[in-house]
């Protein structure tokens, strides 16, 4: 009899939409739903049922035993869910035994095998042929089996590969201890995965290194993504230390010219004098003190891929003629050379500063600004992004734990407030630096404001300072109004709960430290 | 405030499986009964770290012991409000809001059930940051702050209270009492002023969990999913998730050792417990606990659980980097490889792919 519960199960299932559904005693079928016509053939036995211990299905099938009655449920169309098969067939194997063909399992081996797409085999202890199913015979499962010799007695499982007429098949083996036999299933080898050995990983990646979702920093990547693959030139802007390089990089390796060289050059960090041979290259012979062999440039190292000038705002007015020669005619020629060359470079130029105003007092071209400026970038300052700055703070103490071979450690919660209100004037450059600062000198797992360098503390302290003097109708600056406990509670979250932090929270408050302690005996904050 | 419901649930469930490492129940049984016996006004409101105020009281809610037979018990969340109240009673404070233990399957769907009973809201954070099988690997131990007081209530509708006892002692002692009754057990604990909460949940778990589903449900190829993948994650406290391996399983061998069981794809060898814990390529470590390891059915384009998996599969191991909160020495210690049975040190992803992190 079903019972109440089994009703409440079978409706539940039927709700989930299970498209199998199989409830069984027995003696009979109690309930189908979306049953394979091959499986209303079932005679039942009931003998085994409760041997079963069913951990291991997937999530999308089922065998419930509830006291008499077997439910099987499955979620998928029966017919496509090949794991289920397997595990199916493995579940009655396990629960057979072979030599009794009237056993329910043995039939169910017997259906599921006939419907599978694989070729399906069971050998007895003696290797005598129990069962196979259509596949099996039309690829001659067991042929294959015996002409590759394939070890059936060694170990439990197995797996081989084997070839006929062109077509190659992996050959699956499972050996039963409950019955001594084999169970083989051979697949088809076009369908596959081959192991992609991910050799590539060991690649470095710019896009990993570029973290952030703030809604400047994704205008930028989108803008890179529309851009890299047209061969513009790119001028990006924005304060020192952005990372603009990095950006420079992305849009190179997100363009056709990616296998190509990606060559940077600083043009504040070489003398102006040398700056035309390295990126011009020079004839051999050219100047005292050149290399007899001549030299080529930068320009040539680049040839077909992306050559990026930095600070481009520091070229002098005569280097600054010549790359604009070089973008109009795409040609180079070397110091003391006579020959042009030809060059393909995508150039992408960086600078931090008001290139407009240079024009304006003639230190920098306005026909070359326009030339390198086809599409400008502007990439936001850290102080802009403060919505990423946790992600990076953590993802540089990852980088400089590991470089330093230090125990990781996590930043609190203060020290993060403190990091997200500083200016960072020397952007993700300064972070870098700083953390790579916390984590040499923090001995702890925990980073406290202690360890954070004096001039950050200083800055915040000032900004405070600063908002209390800006703020006139700050509501805490008329004395009669004081902080309720909440906002207390607020305000100490924001300056920090050490002494030196109470201090300067008294300052801000215009109240002296005596009070504060009073007011915090009083709302019995600790 | 941010809201959980009917349009964000499915990507919630697939982000809750791949956090789940493998591991952490079916959570579409839980996502059944939201959708067969809640209304389309099911919505939970979810609040943020930086949202809670001060000096009010959460509470965690969840399920111990094997998820495989939740569906028996369909939890319907009056369960957890009757939990709930116990612990208000015992403790004395009232209960604002409600968090989850484990940041991943079907501990991160079931709070909600409970959330939309008794009209709380959830916190988006958690204690471990993934799944793990055992009650004291979280963050309140790495902080050492007690659990208690944490009431179970079994299948059987008996309750079992423990005020004062360790984490640790209190999963062997609730695992041995409830293993006769279906060894399911309900519970609410972990009772935290939410100024504690703040600096210890690791941050974020539902809105990481819904990104990384919504990548899988846009992404219609493995390369769509695997470039979205990568982008929700490097912007997270986790770190960008790497391919590990991409090809067909062998062979699954069961219990290898203790609990460990592996399973093969070429010179791969992944071993699991309840979760996947640690990946090698000929015999070198290439990922280990607690970073995640997951395993995304290349057919279906779906992570699945390590009981989902079969030989002749077509799988992607991915790893990703855990957050710092699980990396150190103390955390180590509790959920590091060998808390676990191995003998080996935990070798974080960003060590191992050093180049794939930092360098351009």
């Amino acid at each position: 009899m079903v019972t109440e519960k089994l009703k409440r199960f079978l409706r539940i299932y039927d709700e989930f939409n299970y498209k199998t559904i199989l409830l069984f005693n027995r003696e009979k079928i109690l309930y189908t739903h979306g049953i394979p016509v091959e499986f209303r053939n079932f005679k039942f036995y009931y003998e085994q049922y409760e041997n079963c211990v069913i951990r291991d299905f997937p999530s999308d099938a089922r065998v419930s035993f509830h006291h008499e009655i077997a439910v099987l449920w499955i979620k998928e169309k029966f017919d496509e869910n090949y794991g289920l098969h397997l595990k199916l067939l493995n579940l009655f194997l396990e629960n057979t035994r072979l030599q009794k063909r009237e056993n329910i399992y043995f039939q169910m081996i017997q259906e599921i095998g006939d419907v599978m797409e694989m070729g399906v085999l069971f050998l007895d202890e003696h290797n005598k042929k129990i069962y196979e199913n259509k596949v099996s015979k039309h690829i001659e499962l067991e042929k294959l089996i015996n002409e590759k010799q394939i070890s059936i007695n060694s170990t439990n499982t197995g797996i081989d590969e084997v070839s006929k007429k062109h077509l190659t098949y992996k050959i699956f083996r499972k050996a039963f201890t409950s019955t001594n036999g084999n169970f083989f299933y051979a697949k088809k080898i076009e369908n596959s995965q081959p192991i992609i050995d991910k050799t590539e990983i060991r690649k470095s990646v710019v896009e990993n290194t570029i973290i952030g979702q703030n809604s400047k920093l994704i205008e930028v990547l989108d803008t890179i993504d529309k851009i890299a693959t047209i061969d513009s030139t790119v001028l990006i802007r924005g304060e020192s230390g952005v990372g603009k390089e990095q950006f420079a990089k992305l849009i190179h390796d997100k363009s056709h010219r990616a296998n190509q060289p990606f060559v940077a050059v600083n043009c504040a960090s070489i003398p102006e004098n040398l700056l035309e041979s390295e990126l011009f290259g020079y004839e051999k012979g050219s100047f005292t003190g050149a290399l007899k062999s001549g030299k080529i440039g930068k320009f040539e190292a680049a040839n077909n891929g992306t050559l990026f000038l930095d600070e481009i705002g520091d070229m002098s007015l005569n280097l600054q003629a010549k790359i604009l020669r070089v973008l109009q005619e795409k040609v180079i020629e070397k110091v003391g050379g006579i020959k042009p060359i030809k060059v393909d470079v995508r150039i992408i130029s960086a600078t931090h500063q008001n290139l407009e105003d240079m024009i304006k007092k003639k230190e920098f071209r306005k026909d070359l600004f326009y030339r390198l400026n086809v599409i400008p970038i502007y990439i936001p300052p850290l102080r802009e992004r403060t919505d990423d700055i946790e992600n990076i703070i953590h993802y540089y103490i990852k980088k400089h734990c590991i470089i330093n071979n230090k125990p990781f450690k996590i930043p609190s919660k203060e020290v993060i407030n403190i990091l997200k209100r500083y200016r960072w004037p020397g952007n993700i450059r300064e972070l870098m630096n700083i953390v790579e600062y916390i984590v040499s000198t923090e001995e702890k797992e925990i980073i406290t404001t202690q360890t954070l360098p004096r001039e950050i503390l200083n800055q915040t302290i000032d900004e405070k300072r600063e908002i209390y003097i800006n703020t006139k109708r700050n509501k805490y600056s008329n004395k009669s109004r004081k902080p309720n406990k909440q906002e207390l509670i607020h305000l100490l979250d924001e300056f920090g709960y050490s002494s030196e932090n109470k201090k300067q929270l008294a300052e801000f408050l215009g109240i002296s430290l005596a009070t504060l302690y009073r007011w915090l005996k009083k709302y019995d904050i600790t | 405030m941010k809201k959980i419901d009917k349009s964000n649930l499915k990507a919630l469930l697939i982000g809750s499986q791949f956090l789940g490492s493998g591991g952490g129940g079916k959570v579409h049984l839980i996502k059944q009964i939201i959708d067969n016996y809640f209304d389309n006004e099911f919505s939970v409101d979810l609040i943020g770290l930086d949202e809670l105020s001060i000096d009010e009281y959460g509470a965690a809610v969840g399920v111990v012991g094997s998820p495989e037979v939740i569906e028996e018990y369909m939890p319907t969340g009056k369960e957890g409000k009757s939990l709930l109240k116990k612990l208000s009673a015992s403790t004395g404070n009232k209960i604002r809001t409600l968090f989850t233990v484990e940041g991943a399957g079907i501990n991160l769907i079931y709070p909600l059930v409970v959330a939309y009973t008794t009209g709380l809201p959830i916190i988006d954070g958690d204690t471990m940051g993934r799944a793990f099988p055992e009650m004291q690997m979280t963050t309140f131990q790495f902080n050492n702050i007690k659990i208690t007081p944490v009431i179970f209530q079994d299948v059987e509708n008996n309750y079992h209270v423990y005020n004062n006892e360790d984490a640790s002692y209190i999963d062997l002692n609730i695992r041995q009492k409830i293993a006769q009754i279906n060894g399911l057990a309900f519970f609410t604990g972990y009772q935290a002023l939410h100024k504690v909460l703040k600096s210890i949940l690791i941050p974020n778990t539902y809105t990481f969990a819904i990104n990384i589903g919504e990548a899988f449900i846009k992404s219609n190829t493995y390369d769509e999913l695997l470039k979205n993948l990568k982008i929700v994650t490097k912007n997270s406290l986790y770190g960008t998730s790497i391919e590990l391996v991409r090809g067909q399983i062998n062979n699954i061998n069961d219990m290898d050792n203790a609990n460990i069981s592996s399973y093969v794809i070429g010179d791969y060898n992944i071993y699991f417990h309840n979760e996947n814990l640690m990946i090698f390529k000929n015999k070198k470590i290439i990922g280990s606990v607690p970073d995640l390891i997951t395993i995304i059915d290349l057919e279906r384009l779906k992570p699945i659980n390590v009981t989902d998996i079969h030989v002749g599969q077509n799988v992607a191991i991915i790893g990703t980097p855990a957050p710092l909160q699980l990396r150190t020495p103390t955390a180590l210690s509790v959920i590091g490889p060998k808390s676990f049975g191995f003998k080996s040190i935990y070798e974080s992803l960003e060590k191992i792919y050093f180049q794939y992190y930092y360098h351009y």
